[in-house]
């Protein structure tokens, strides 16, 4: 056991360069495995439920296929074959039958619920807090992965969106029939439900979201454990050499944490040690410990195509919370200007964001660390910038709110201050059949006195118009920079984009500068750079809360086929 | 387990749970109460060492004995339940959207 958490020493490792997650993968897997050898033998089971045996004894497999243990991956292999048999015996094309129905029932209903409520609508799936809503679940709609043979887990994902859509009073005769009291009364009951669990129910600390992260944090100390132990004279020594990495990650934040004060909480601790952030609401999520916590702390990007099938694209997710390096950088920002690209070529895809939150958790942490992290930096707000001004759903994200969408509106007088509807013309709703692609309401402008935009034509000879002159406009001196690309065809017209940037204009402090350039090598797109003064003087919450931000929810605004969900 | 005495009533206002049965406030304060000593319990874990540990669950089947133990290891507790709740308070909050 360690005495002293702060402690650490210098031992290194020449053992495979597995990350934390995989090791620590490892060691719960085994524990499984010893369970479901039990299992096979005949003795009582130990394990967690099927699914999550599954899941865990998956990952077993993945690890010794790297690891290039072909008899452990064999062993892992027939473990998972004897557990799905268990989970699903011979019916499982019924069940697949009742999923694919429940998604389809599901997809429409949030179709819908867009539908009604337009552009940039506040829905309230859940945000950082309220795991198990849906909220992710949306964005993994995959009629493909139904049939990999694992729609159970599937099956009661729909199962979640629906129940998502029932809270929020769509789709539901039972809700219906409720007066709003009523409604209001049943939403808090459900809420406390799922943070606390239910009165009585003996598995109450295991379906609670906040007693589940209480086991995260109990695992955390288990896993500090397993890393450390006293020798015999009653020094702290390393207990293996394998975790040495491990130990590495682990104690790096843990004296980033002690350097800032050290935790308010055990839960910003436990948050801080899984994610490297604020990753509370994650590991809620996730409900299973430090390695899943820190894994959905990034925002994952997804692309909806024509069917609504989606792609989870978790590496990117990952690559937006390793730490900086310019050529990760690069990469990244390659692939998600190609696959924004595509989105566009394709006239009929969007991008969904999951987890929003953890993208604006990345920008956030991102000013409070050290200077070389503005790589890392730069690729979140890129995403941001990217995904937002193709036409994203930002889900699950408490986003719009935290950012201003209403009060930006307002303050803009382009819409009602509620975010609700903006007005010039500009309102945008998506179809109610989900394999549509947003359309743009060409209704009756609104109230507001705000800039119209249309859709930009490409110009007779089949090219795209010319990118714009360079444009500053001087808000403020120079500072802190940061840089996101746009599309002018993603933001309609080419007068729409200077438009945008008046509108940041009154939207970012007086003195800032504002710069929008063509790029040489593609006069389709535009770089849009913003400086500030004394970023260091600024603070966090002005630069990182709000100022950058508040450029990225005018590209919001102004994005014909963005929607906002949190 | 140091036995820390929760404003029944601030928190039920606090979360705005008034609109609630009895029953059902009730019931929602008893989860509240569990999951503070549960984190309680981590905290305190997680501030002591292996020996003290040993100590404290040796203490453990006396309650008296061990909330002695655990105040005279740490003065400040009352404070740092008190911390857990807000933090408790606050979750629920961010997701009763108050």
């Amino acid at each position: 056991m360690l005495q002293n958490s702060h402690e650490q020493t210098s031992a290194t490792t020449t053992e495979p360069a597995l990350s934390y997650d995989e090791m620590y993968s490892i060691e719960r897997g085994n524990a499984i495995g010893e369970a479901y050898d039990a299992t096979l033998a005949g003795v009582e089971q130990k394990g967690d439920t099927l699914e999550q045996d599954i899941e865990y004894v998956d990952r077993q497999i993945q690890l010794s296929d790297k690891l290039g243990d072909q008899a452990r991956s064999e062993h892992f292999r027939a473990i998972k074959q004897s557990t799905e048999d268990q989970l699903w015996g011979s019916d499982q094309e019924e069940a697949l039958r009742v999923a694919n129905e429940k998604l389809d029932e599901a997809r429409t209903a949030y179709a819908e619920q867009i539908a009604n409520r337009g552009a940039n609508t506040v829905m309230n799936t859940g945000g950082e807090l309220m795991a198990g809503t849906g909220k992710s679940a949306f964005t993994k709609f995959d009629s493909q992965k139904l049939k990999e043979k694992n729609g159970q887990f599937r099956y009661e994902v729909a199962l979640g969106v629906v129940a998502m859509l029932n809270e929020d009073n769509i789709a539901s005769e039972n809700t219906e029939q409720q007066t709003p009291e009523e409604k209001e009364k049943q939403r808090k009951l459900v809420v406390i439900e799922q943070l606390l669990g239910k009165e009585g129910d003996p598995d109450a600390n295991q379906t609670g979201e906040l007693f589940k992260l209480n086991e995260a944090v109990r695992q955390m100390r288990i896993l500090k454990s397993k890393l450390y132990e006293k020798d015999d004279d009653g020094n702290i020594a390393e207990k293996n050499g394998r975790f040495a990495r491990a130990r590495q990650k682990f104690y790096k934040r843990w004296n980033q944490l002690s350097e800032r004060g050290g935790a308010k909480s055990w839960a910003e601790m436990a948050a801080y040690i899984g994610g490297g952030g604020i990753a509370a609401g994650a590991a809620l999520g996730a409900g299973l410990g430090l390695g899943v916590a820190g894994a959905a702390t990034a925002g994952l990007a997804t692309r909806i195509s024509k069917t609504l099938a989606v792609t989870q694209l978790e590496k990117r997710s990952n690559a937006l919370r390793a730490d900086a390096e310019a050529e990760d950088m690069a990469k990244f920002y390659e692939e998600e200007r190609a696959r924004a690209h595509q989105a566009v070529e394709d006239g009929d895809s969007h991008w969904v964001v999951d987890d929003a939150h953890g993208i604006r958790d990345v920008i956030s942490a991102g000013f409070t660390e050290a200077a070389n992290k503005q790589a890392r930096r730069n690729r979140a707000r890129m995403a941001i910038g990217i995904l937002t001004v193709s036409g994203a759903v930002l889900v699950g994200s408490q986003l719009a709110p935290r950012i201003g969408i209403g009060s930006l509106t307002d303050r803009l007088g382009i819409g009602n201050p509620d975010g609700t509807h903006r007005g010039g013309g500009n309102n945008t709703v998506t179809s109610s059949t989900p394999t549509e692609p947003p359309t743009t309401n060409t209704g009756k402008p609104g109230t507001g006195t705000g800039p119209t935009t249309q859709p930009q034509k490409p110009t007779t000879n089949g090219n795209r118009p010319r990118a714009p002159r360079p444009v500053t406009i001087k808000v403020n001196e120079i500072g802190n920079n940061y840089v996101a690309e746009v599309y002018e065809q993603h933001l309609g017209l080419r007068r729409g984009f200077l438009e945008m940037i008046r509108a940041a204009r009154v939207s970012i402090a007086e003195g800032d500068l504002i710069k929008v350039q063509s790029d040489p090598s593609d006069p389709n797109k535009f770089w849009y750079k913003v400086t500030q003064k004394g970023a260091k003087n600024i603070g966090r919450s002005a630069v990182g809360s709000s100022r950058t931000i508040d450029v990225m929810k005018v590209l919001a605004e102004y994005s014909p086929k963005t929607k906002l969900v949190y | 387990m140091f036995d820390y005495r929760i404003n029944e009533d601030a928190i039920i206002r606090e979360l705005n749970l008034t609109d609630l049965s009895p029953g059902e406030q009730a019931s929602t304060l008893n989860l509240i109460r569990t999951l503070l000593q549960d984190r309680a319990s981590i905290r305190i874990e997680l501030a002591l060492n292996s020996d003290e540990l040993t100590t404290f669950n040796e203490l453990s089947t006396n309650q008296a004995a061990a909330e002695a133990y655990l105040l005279q290891k740490f003065p400040n507790i009352a404070n740092m339940y008190a911390d857990e709740l807000a933090m408790i308070i606050a979750q629920l909050k961010i997701a009763l959207n108050i």
